[in-house]
């Protein structure tokens, strides 16, 4: 018999056209960015866990000992580690519920509504080293012109960023200024909802209290839950401002899981325990993922899906 | 001096210049910013002045010093030369300089101020010493005290030789807490390092000579006598307790006469002047007589181990700490004698005390840093308390006792 030759060769030169080539060249500038400098770092990031890695000197490797030391005699690592969810604690609901709020403020028809929508986003853009410097002159306590406001109406001076009890609220209020992505993912989810829904809801009588709870709360659940989740993940994330605006202080209140791996990488020049406890974080931030997600089914409602007993 | 060093040193250039007919960049990396990284840029271009063929690349990290050196390091793309101050963490990737020191390109360290060179000699672990850097300039502490203020209110000047207690008689003299008006300035959240003036004025220090532990030392009753007189000063009002909640600083205060004096090393000292205060500078006082000891800020030299150019670097670092480099440096203390003295330093009453501060050569008081290499780690809980200790003003001995037991714990990290 004879081989069909010809099929095969065609087939080879014309997985080589250059056509086909061409979209694996326009997409290898992010393919090689990520490798070299994402996933290549976070594979690294996982060899070096494993030994006693200085940045200077001898790397030596120790197995699971930085995981052990971590995990069972780290008092600071589980301090931060109370730091970083006290802090998620009240990030993120305040976060939600602000982006959402200013959301539905923006979906109003109203005059100039593109530009309060630019001018609520443009925080989100400005660097984090700015921002810091800003805020810290208006929480100064003796010369901050939050407290000089506070004591128009009456109430005595906070010491915002010298306290222990205020310094993680000042975290909190300041981290709200850059809420300007969320708030315009719940937009786009506010816009999709369909304007009918609202029409037959008033006709049938319900508030517009009601119809938050039983019309915009349930079709954006989606939404919130992938807001919910980023913004998770952001909680624990957080360094910037905890290392400009407080140093993690005063008295380490503000002195969360991300500065202290920060430490220890930079500060006590100690990478494979910094970088061991990174892992620790991440799994503990996909440990926290997996139950939102495993929860959401309980609250979010998909359009293509009905859910029988609830309305 | 200058004329017969000048040959010298040009001599040196030209054979560099033969030996390599092309370009070569020497790295060098300062944590100076602003009016003091022009000082090292004009040394820099000095230098290449008279290195025909060498590039100086002056690289300025700033605040982030540290973690950019150490990333520097840990990438195997570390400068040349580089400012060093923490001689023991930084050992094993810095070049020790008692070869060249010893060698016939050597360096002559009698006229360096005595009381430096312990601060840049590490003890290795067989036993043996190794000079690691070359210092550049340096500065002790000082109190600065605003003479306007101390007329008004009719107070003498501080004379040297005084105590804490005529220190904080006069603050009170000075001081109108409703005014917000004081006598002196507490940091709130003062660098460990520099706060351990105070203990070994008094009779202590943070860490045991032999570097093994902090307990009996950073829980001493003269330890927590140091921190009562601060806390009671605040307390009394006669100080402000600054560096808690406010980026407002003690020199806006010092400088809008709200502050009557404050302990600083020369860092504040240029602005002062660019505010036209008519300030006068003394002594650290004493605690009731006992003998006063100041730390000791100071930019070094060292040379890293993997430098491609050790030959051209010690160059560098030579001209560095020479009279002319020495002479140009303005915004701290010449660390040679002679410049000092060229200067006219000694006599000048606003930069002899400064020289008067600087402990002799016998390194009985080192810092803790320089006495445990894992001392960053301790220096952290150490700086905790100090914080806690001004937050709560009181309990300050049990703060202390549970910081040493924290600190001896992290220095076997």
């Amino acid at each position: 018999m004879k081989r069909p030759v010809a099929a095969p060769a065609r087939r080879f030169s014309s997985r080589f056209h250059a056509g086909a080539v061409a979209p694996y060249l326009f997409v290898a500038p992010w393919v090689i960015g990520f490798l070299a400098f994402t996933l290549g770092p976070l594979l690294f990031s996982l060899y070096i866990s494993f030994f006693d890695w200085p940045l200077v000197g001898e790397p030596q490797f120790i197995g699971l000992q930085n995981y052990t030391t971590i995990i069972t005699d780290d008092a600071d690592f589980v301090r931060s580690l109370k730091v970083t969810l006290t802090f998620a604690a009240m990030f993120v609901p305040a976060n939600l519920i602000v982006a959402l709020l200013l959301a539905m403020l923006l979906n109003q028809p109203m005059f100039a509504s593109g530009f309060f929508r630019a001018a609520f986003y443009v925080p989100s853009i400005i660097s984090g080293v700015a921002l810091v410097t800003i805020w810290s002159w208006l929480l100064s306590h003796e010369y901050g012109v939050i407290n000089y406001m506070l004591s128009l109406l009456g109430i005595g001076q906070i010491n915002w960023l010298g306290s222990p009890n205020w310094a993680p609220v000042s975290i909190v209020l300041v981290s709200l200024w850059s809420v300007g992505a969320t708030m315009l993912i719940f937009l786009a989810g506010l816009k999709s909802i369909s304007k009918e829904l609202y029409e037959a809801a008033s006709l049938s009588g319900v508030g517009k209290i009601g119809q938050f709870f039983l019309i915009t709360l349930p079709l954006l659940s989606p939404v919130l839950l992938f807001n919910l989740v980023t913004t998770v993940i952001a909680a624990f994330q957080q360094l910037t401002l905890a290392l400009l605006l407080t140093k993690g202080g005063p008295v380490k209140s503000t002195y969360m899981l991300a500065m202290y791996i920060y430490d220890n990488a930079f500060k006590y020049q100690d990478m494979g325990y910094a970088a061991a406890m990174s892992w620790l974080m991440l799994l503990l931030i996909i440990a926290l993922t997996v139950a939102i997600f495993k929860f959401s089914s309980m609250w979010v409602f998909y359009e293509t899906e009905v859910k029988g007993e609830k309305p | 001096m200058k004329p017969i060093f000048r040959p010298v040193i040009m001599a040196a250039g030209l054979a560099f210049a033969a030996a390599s007919a092309q370009a070569e960049v020497l790295r060098f990396a300062t944590w100076d910013s602003n009016e003091s990284l022009e000082i090292q840029k004009a040394i820099a271009a000095k230098f290449e002045a008279a290195h025909p063929g060498v590039t100086v690349q002056v690289e300025a990290y700033g605040d982030g010093y540290d973690t950019k050196l150490a990333a520097g390091f840990g990438a195997g793309d570390a400068p040349d030369v580089m400012y060093m101050w923490n001689f023991p963490a930084y050992a094993p990737s810095l070049l020790p300089l008692d070869g060249y020191l010893a060698g016939e390109n050597g360096l002559d360290m009698a006229d360096f101020a005595a009381g430096l060179l312990p601060y840049a000699r590490v003890t290795n672990e067989d036993g043996t010493a190794s000079t690691l850097g070359i210092p550049a300039g340096y500065t002790t502490f000082v109190t600065y005290y605003n003479k306007d203020m101390f007329d008004k209110a009719g107070v003498p000047y501080p004379v040297e030789g005084w105590t804490w207690a005529d220190m904080r008689a006069a603050a009170v003299k000075l001081a109108k807490p409703d005014e917000k008006v004081y006598g002196y300035g507490v940091d709130g959240n003062p660098d460990p390092y520099d706060f351990e003036t105070y203990l070994w004025s008094n009779g202590s220090s943070w860490i045991s000579a032999d570097g093994k532990t902090t307990t009996g030392y950073l829980n001493a009753p003269e330890t927590t006598e140091v921190f009562q007189q601060f806390v009671d000063m605040v307390k009394g009002g006669e100080a402000v307790l600054f560096g808690v909640g406010d980026n407002g600083s003690y020199r806006e205060l010092f400088n809008a006469d709200k502050l009557g004096m404050v302990i600083s090393g020369t860092w504040p000292m240029p602005d002062f002047e660019a505010a036209g205060k008519n300030f006068g500078v003394v002594g650290l006082p004493s605690f009731g007589g006992k003998p006063v000891h100041s730390n000791v800020g100071i930019s070094s030299l060292s040379i890293a181990k993997d430098s491609k150019q050790p030959d051209l670097a010690w160059e560098f670092v030579k001209f560095y700490a020479s009279p002319e480099a020495v002479a140009m440096r303005k915004n701290d203390i010449p660390v040679l004698n002679s410049v000092a003295k060229a200067q006219g330093m000694d006599t000048n009453p606003k930069f002899a005390p400064f020289l008067a501060m600087l402990p002799g050569a016998d390194g009985n008081l080192s810092p803790a840093f320089l006495r445990n290499a894992n001392w960053g780690r301790a220096q952290e809980v150490v700086a905790e308390a100090i914080q806690q200790i001004y937050i709560d003003q009181d309990g300050i001995q049990a703060i202390l006792d549970d910081a040493a037991a924290r600190a001896d714990k992290a220095l076997t990290k």
